[in-house]
């Protein structure tokens, strides 16, 4: 259904430590278009980091469905939600998370091994413009250029949904913009649904649709129907 | 975190530290309990067998000095008692005869609480009047006489008439505690039953045969000592001064079978003792001490917000030092108390298959154990604070900020890209993990590598062991019986059971010394006819140990390879024995007793006939069915059956081979706690690693897969260079284990290559299997956060 590719539909997560019961996520509810750039907003403890965990298949929900592109994450058993992180979300960290001791290339082709319809690792280093680096172990790489490296390794899996957590957090202003742009542009290039994560507000800016989360609910979606380039972005 | 509120917070701080890495402080207790037993327990095993015996002897008075002749009269006792050099002198008339089907030993001597080699009753009572006797309680060849059993005996010279006798008491002499061979001149050769009789009911008897004496303050010395040596040296320089034309013949505990074989064994142990301890020691240290150095290494944030708080250097690194001080110290305090009660009581323990023995009793030989153990300790708090204060010398800004990984480095292997290009990525990334941390590596390796040598050390001390008795009495030695013969006896008697002229071969042969500055090496000299020089080989195979190529005996003096060993001469040498130079010609395979074999013109003695080597295939039968008839064969002095012989070197060797399986299963444990501990700290280290992996859609069994292909590439090359350190280890030790009438067999079985390779795998694995489940709960949500 048109703008129905990604829905949460009352989504509840409560994590239980002995006899409390917190409820991270009550409730949630909202749905992204495919090829949709997103932002979830929200300060810390909001709850939105629970929302990636879920839509990243790395945590299981209470209650509620969430359906990426028909279908449905809450039916999922822990072996299927590995080959769903496996072959239909990219997932770009905060903190890169590359392999130190792999170079820029082998850390693309660390994920593209094992996944079905991956794309061709050396051309991915291309357009993320990274081409003359692919040799380069990450010491010998700057923060931007790590995080590029990370974007790579989650487009190179041609993944239906793109997952960024505060992509953004660990890299200086012009860097940060650039990276941005670089996600932007990718989404729509290629169609392809971007969802970040993260509490800097100027993101919503550049995004298309804005969730903004609070005390583990939606509080509101906006809609933004004329994005700016996010070179133009300024926080 | 810490709050700045006092010291509550700080050692909330510490505890949890352990708490968090618990499988970690588990894992260094262990370590170092296993390391700190098996050294206290080792080292103090043989001191304090040495040191009961010891205390045994003295309590049951034992003799320092027998002196024997064949009459010895009230004026010598007398003389030698002014000699001033005896505490107590106990006469005696001993002898050895054949009784109601026995070979005895008889005593006639006071029995009583106060003499020296007090017979101790342990069933009955002493005798009453002439007709009534107490024996040696039983061993292995002691035979079981229950009291009220009359044996009728005449004794020659003594009381000739026969008799009966009966049995009112059995008794412990301390003389006798071994179990094994008693040997005599008579009969088989060795002792069916030892007779006391009380002296003083035989009134006619007015003369001695024996001085049981024990040397003045001897008491006080440690009868293995140096010091004991010398004070009985010199009471028997004394003696033997008083002793001059008057044929006798005085006797130290040198020629006690049962201490020999005891000071034998223990010595054994202890050549195992030190080195194997020491060894494993050093693997157990140096583990512990990788493990000190990468907790501090992976806690640089901790550190770093530590630091910013205004936290002394001091104070930061006390958790560290406190973290080692409190494990290692646990961990020692438990190993030196188990190992000090427990080893010594399980080793000892087996000893009473072999001897009588007294309770073990523990002395405080803690020395060894508490030296080796202090230095683990200081070593690993060494390196704690080496480490931490390395870490702490960087600014907290730059504690604060992730560590700058390492440069990748590219491994030599990719220099070798017909190889490199061939392999699967996964495997690529593998080998480069492994070569990334040089240390971590050669750590890694070298722990893995300490446990690999010291399993296959083992179980090579085992073949060296198990080998000594294969080889030696089935390859080596081939005859089934030894005959001792009187020279005057003619061939003739033994006829009618020798059927087969090939199957027995006559030998002169004569014990003695081979004297040297060292040492003095016993040997026994075998001489066959020139004519006969072929056919020693059908009853003892002549070879050298490792060609196995046969050696002619018509060629020269061949010596066995003990002797070699112990006196260290090769071919071309010359040695003495019995007043004669001899050159070596060749050294044999030999591994118990010692041996010179040649034939009669090289020996200068006349040949006699002593002894008849005889095969099966000579006799009518059996040797093990008409053993006794052979022995009672007028002219037969002595009669040694090969397969008895091979059960009584077996046996000491039982007990060696038990500290050995000690040794081995130490090793073993030793050795999954070091790979648990390995794989622990790779886990806990790359936390991070793993989940992102996860997170990128790795399944649980690949992620067991990238971290497991590592630790089976560093048990592979630590267990390859495991087994070349075995062999260095195992030659090492082998040597110490020589004893001068005992060479160890020196053929590994490829089994045991096999063994100690694929132990280290297994243990690798059940680790691995263990460990799955650590791997399967690490959080993905670690991939999110910065640092722990």
């Amino acid at each position: 259904m048109e703008g129905q590719y990604v829905v949460f539909e009352n989504v509840t997560k409560i994590y239980k430590t002995g006899e409390t019961e917190i409820r991270a996520n009550d409730n949630v509810n909202f749905h992204i278009a495919e090829g949709e750039f997103c932002a979830i907003l929200g300060a810390s403890g909001a709850g939105k980091s629970t929302i990636l965990n879920l839509l990243g298949g790395m945590d299981v929900l209470s209650s509620g469905t969430i359906t990426i592109d028909g279908r449905n994450l809450a039916k999922l058993n822990l072996k299927q939600l590995t080959d769903y992180r496996r072959n239909d979300v990219g997932f770009v960290f905060q903190f890169y998370n590359i392999m130190p001791n792999l170079t820029a290339l082998e850390n693309i082709e660390l994920a593209t091994e094992i996944c079905k319809d991956s794309l061709d690792a050396k051309a991915i280093l291309g357009d993320v413009g990274l081409d003359d680096r692919a040799n380069n172990f990450p010491a010998q790489l700057s923060g931007g250029e790590q995080q590029r490296v990370s974007i790579a390794r989650a487009i190179a899996k041609n993944p239906k949904i793109l997952l960024c957590d505060e992509p953004t957090g660990a890299l200086d202003y012009e860097t940060g913009k650039k990276i941005l742009k670089l996600l932007r542009d990718f989404s729509k290039k290629s169609n392809k649904t971007v969802i970040i994560v993260t509490h800097n507000q100027a993101i919503k800016a550049i995004a298309d649709r804005i969730i903004h989360v609070k005390n583990g609910s939606v509080e509101s979606i906006e809609i933004n129907e004329n994005p700016i380039d996010a070179e133009m972005l300024e926080w | 975190m810490v709050k700045n509120n006092g010291k509550g917070s700080y050692i909330k701080y510490i505890t949890r530290g352990i708490k968090n890495h618990i499988g970690r402080f588990l894992a260094i207790i262990a370590i170092t309990a296993l390391g700190a037993a098996f050294i206290t327990g080792l080292s103090t095993t043989a001191p304090n067998m040495r040191a009961s015996i010891d205390a045994y002897l003295d309590a049951r008075t034992a003799a320092d000095i027998i002196i024997k002749a064949p009459y010895l009269s009230a004026d010598d006792i007398a003389a030698l008692t002014d000699s001033g050099y005896a505490d107590k002198i106990t006469p005696a008339i001993c002898l050895d005869a054949d009784i109601d089907g026995m070979s005895a030993r008889l005593y006639y001597l006071t029995l009583g609480e106060n003499i020296v080699n007090k017979p101790v009753l342990l069933d009955g009572r002493l005798p009453n009047n002439h007709n009534e006797i107490v024996v040696e309680t039983s061993g292995t060849y002691i035979k079981n006489i229950a009291v009220g059993t009359v044996l009728t005996f005449g004794v020659a010279n003594i009381a000739p008439v026969s008799a009966e006798y009966t049995v009112v008491g059995i008794v412990s002499n301390a003389w006798y505690f071994s179990k094994e061979k008693e040997l005599t001149y008579i009969g088989r050769g060795y002792l069916d039953t030892i007779i006391y009789f009380d002296i003083s009911y035989y009134e006619s008897l007015n003369f001695y045969t024996d001085a049981l004496i024990t040397v003045k303050d001897n008491a006080k010395l440690d009868t293995f000592s140096d010091r004991y040596k010398e004070a009985t040296d010199e009471a028997i320089q004394a003696f033997e001064a008083l002793g001059e034309n008057k044929d006798w013949y005085i006797s130290d505990r040198e020629t006690n079978q049962s201490f020999l074989t005891f000071r034998e064994n223990a010595n054994k142990i202890e050549a195992i003792s030190v080195v194997f301890p020491v060894f494993f020691l050093l693997v157990a240290t140096l583990v512990v001490l990788t493990t000190m150095t990468r907790t501090v290494n992976e806690e640089r944030l901790s550190i770093g917000t530590l630091k910013s708080l205004g936290y002394s250097d001091f104070k930061i690194a006390s958790k560290y030092i406190l973290y080692a001080l409190f494990s290692s110290l646990i961990g020692v305090a438990f190993g030196v108390i188990s190992g000090f009660r427990l080893l010594p009581a399980v080793i000892y323990n087996t000893f009473s298959t072999m001897f009588h023995l007294p309770e073990l009793s523990y002395g405080f030989y803690f020395g060894t154990g508490l030296i080796s153990s202090g230095v683990m300790v200081i070593s690993i708090l060494g390196a704690t604070v080496y480490s931490a204060l390395h870490t702490l010398k960087e600014t907290s800004a730059a504690l604060l900020r992730p560590k700058t990984p390492k440069a990748g480095k590219r491994i030599l292997l990719e220099k070798i890209p017909f190889i490199w290009k061939h392999l699967k990525f996964k495997y690529k990334s593998t080998l480069r993990n492994v070569f990334r941390y040089k240390k971590h590596f050669f750590m890694t390796i070298i722990g893995i590598a300490g446990c690999t040598a010291l399993v296959f050390a083992g179980l090579g001390l085992k073949d060296s062991a198990d080998s000594i008795t294969k080889v030696q009495y089935s390859e080596i030695l081939k005859y089934d019986v030894c005959l001792g013969v009187d020279g005057s006896m003619p061939i003739g008697s033994l006829s009618e059971y020798l059927n087969n002229s090939d199957g027995y071969i006559e030998t002169f042969q004569k014990m003695g010394y081979i004297l040297s500055d060292k040492k003095d090496v016993p040997a026994t000299l075998i001489v066959v006819r020139n004519a006969q020089a072929q056919n020693l080989n059908d009853f003892i195979t002549l070879r050298e140990r490792k060609s196995k190529s046969p050696i002619k005996l018509t060629d020269g003096v061949i010596i066995s390879e003990g002797i070699s060993v112990q006196l260290g001469i090769k071919q071309g040498d010359t040695f003495v024995f019995d007043g004669r130079e001899y050159t070596v010609y060749k050294i044999s395979e030999n591994y118990v007793n010692n041996y010179i074999y040649m034939t009669e013109n090289y020996s200068g003695f006349a040949f006699e006939t002593t002894h008849i080597f005889v095969k099966d295939s000579a006799l009518s039968g059996n040797a093990d069915q008409i053993n006794e008839s052979l022995s009672a064969l007028n002219g037969v002095s002595t009669s040694e059956l090969l397969s008895e012989t091979k059960e009584v070197f077996q046996r000491p060797l039982l007990q060696i081979n038990f500290v050995i399986i000690i040794i081995i299963v130490s090793a073993g444990a030793l050795a999954v706690i070091v790979i648990y501990n390995l794989t622990n700290v790779n886990i806990e280290e790359r936390k991070k690693e793993i989940a992102a992996l996860k997170v990128l859609g790795y399944h649980d069994r690949e992620v067991a897969g990238y971290v497991y292909r590592e630790t089976a590439i560093l048990t592979l090359l630590g267990s390859i260079a495991g087994l070349g350190l075995g062999v260095l280890l195992l030659e090492y030790v082998v040597k110490l284990m020589d004893g001068i009438n005992m060479m160890m067999g020196r053929h590994i079985t490829p089994l045991s290559f096999i063994l100690a390779f694929a132990a280290t795998f297994l243990f690798t694995s059940i680790v691995g299997v263990f460990m799955y489940g650590k791997l399967k709960k690490i959080d993905m949500n670690a991939s999110m956060k910065d640092m722990e």
